[in-house]
């Protein structure tokens, strides 16, 4: 290397805004401002933009299709999305549950077990690799077509959360696999060598560190599961989308289409800012104060 | 020096004098990992209340010798008795076996998610089946003997790193083990910090001697026959310098 020394490091920022940096603030307003400002003017400025603000954003057709009207014809996408956040909330319970069953079932090393594992990596490779949408129709055309009793005779929603959780349960419990992995194998020695039964040092031990490991790539299958629960609309489910869509073929407006967007827009940011949230309060109860 | 080596000590609270029944006895013990054969028939005694060393070159089987005896190694070959019971034939609960040894990491392993409190009455609770509040008591009595009573509150990652290892120390004793094993306790540590360890360890040893009108022993002339790994050092009880 070149005797040069270092070059002036004063003026490099590491942080996205430094505390206190005022000059930076104005610019990053600036810059941000004139972003948006010429992002809006192509916008407006399109040749049919006009066409698109009255099919896309007309107000009145979006508060419409909000709230609906059945005598019309069309239902509340509003309303709709109530399905969503019921569909939503049973299939990540049940994937929470499903994808640990079967991670554990992977990371087992019994040879009585040998089946199970082998049963449970075919069913992650399968569960992977076909599209959801298929296993959406083939669960919810598939199982009433079989006339089980109690079984066949469930609503689109039930066969629709059925599909959800199988199809991501798979990708979950990869997620959970890497954050047990992650958790270093002295933990798991030092656990065991306190007379800790394997059970109870993945209980008390490995699974807690693990899972505020996973917490954030966690989140990130949950998101886009709230919204795959449009999909199962394909079966007749009236959710949000399907709502939607009801309402542009009846008035032939895509403004409901905009008004799903925003408000599965609406539950997921939340949910994004909550684990944040999480992820900070956890960091900070284990570091506050650490003087060393 | 023990801050340089693994060390072995038998401590035992009730120490039942079983007729001059070994606290350990190993016998032939053969550890490979692949064709890397690292332990080579090795033969040791520890008496109870006896505190023994080993010493030798890095890589040459210490921490394998340690974590052998508590089971969390399968061994090749070889048998190992606690208290004149074979604890490496097959059908052996091994989750007894460990309850009854404590080992102490060189990299502490403390639980990071939990309280210093919890870490030490994790397993009382857990696998002795003692109460929360006795555990807890049991644990106070035992923080405060190594001045971490103010700490019972803290997180692992809030303490320095003698005060871990102070703390993983008495997380092993909190389940009054009959053997504690010492792997390199002392060798992640700032020199600054290593008195603070070895204070504990040697208070724990002249505390056994003591109780038991039994002096400290400590074995410099013994050899275990381990020919040693291909580095020629052999893991080899040494002098004990606490």
């Amino acid at each position: 290397m070149e005797a040069q020394g270092l070059p002036d490091l004063s003026a490099r920022r590491s942080r996205l805004l430094g505390p206190g940096d005022r000059r930076g603030l104005i610019l990053s307003t600036a810059s941000t401002v004139v972003v948006l400002a010429a992002l809006l003017a192509i916008f407006l400025l399109a040749p049919g933009s006009a066409q698109v603000r009255h099919t896309f954003f007309n107000p009145a057709d979006m508060w419409r299709s909000f709230v609906g009207n059945p005598k019309a014809g069309y239902y509340s996408v509003g309303e709709a999305l109530w399905l969503n956040i019921r569909m939503f909330v049973a299939a990540e319970i049940l994937i929470l549950i499903a994808a640990l069953a079967v991670a554990i079932v992977r990371l087992s090393t019994g040879p009585v077990l040998l089946p199970l594992r082998v049963v449970a990596t075919v069913y992650v490779d399968v569960a992977r690799g076909v599209p959801l949408i298929l296993v959406i129709f083939a669960i919810g055309f598939g199982v009433p077509a079989l006339q089980l009793t109690g079984i066949s005779s469930q609503s689109a929603a039930v066969y629709g959360v059925a599909a959800l959780v199988f199809s991501y349960s798979a990708y979950v419990s990869e997620v959970y696999r890497a954050g047990i992995n992650s958790v270093h194998r002295s933990q798991v020695a030092a656990a065991r060598s306190l007379g800790l039964s394997q059970w109870a040092s993945m209980r008390y031990v490995i699974l807690p560190q693990a899972i505020r490991t996973i917490i954030p790539p966690l989140l990130n299958d949950f998101i886009s599961l709230q919204k795959d629960t449009a999909l199962v609309g394909l079966l007749g489910a009236i959710e949000a989308n399907k709502a939607a869509e009801i309402y542009s073929d009846t008035v032939f407006n895509y403004s409901s289409y905009t008004v799903a967007a925003i408000l599965f827009l609406l539950l997921t940011i939340p949910l994004a800012r909550f684990t944040d949230h999480l992820i900070a309060r956890d960091r900070a109860r284990r570091l506050a104060g650490a003087e060393q | 020096m023990i801050g340089r080596t693994g060390g072995v000590s038998s401590s035992g609270e009730p120490a039942s004098d079983t007729g001059g029944a070994a606290a350990l006895r190993i016998e032939g013990l053969r550890k490979s990992f692949g064709a890397h054969e690292v332990l080579r028939g090795v033969d040791l005694t520890v008496a109870s209340h006896e505190v023994i060393c080993l010493i030798g070159a890095s890589g040459s089987g210490k921490s394998t010798l340690l974590r052998c005896v508590n089971l969390l190694e399968r061994i090749d070959a070889g048998t190992i008795w606690l208290d004149g019971q074979p604890i490496t034939s097959p059908g052996v609960d091994q989750n007894l076996v460990r309850r009854h040894i404590g080992i102490v990491f060189q990299a502490f392993n403390l639980f990071p998610h939990m309280t210093v409190e919890r870490n030490v009455t994790l397993a009382p609770v857990k696998v002795l089946g003692l109460s929360r509040p006795e555990a807890a008591s049991r644990a106070a009595e035992l923080l405060d003997r190594f001045g971490l009573g103010e700490k019972r509150a803290d997180y692992p990652d809030r303490l320095s790193g003698g005060q871990q290892q102070r703390v993983a120390i008495v997380r092993a004793l909190a389940m009054r083990p009959r053997l504690m094993l010492l792997d390199e306790v002392t060798s992640a540590l700032d020199p600054e910090l290593v008195a603070d360890v070895l204070d504990v360890i040697r208070e724990l040893a002249e505390g056994r001697s003591r109780n038991r009108d039994r002096p400290l022993s400590c074995s410099a002339s013994r050899r275990t026959n381990a020919p040693g790994a291909s580095s020629g050092a052999s893991p080899t009880p040494g002098a004990c310098e606490a």
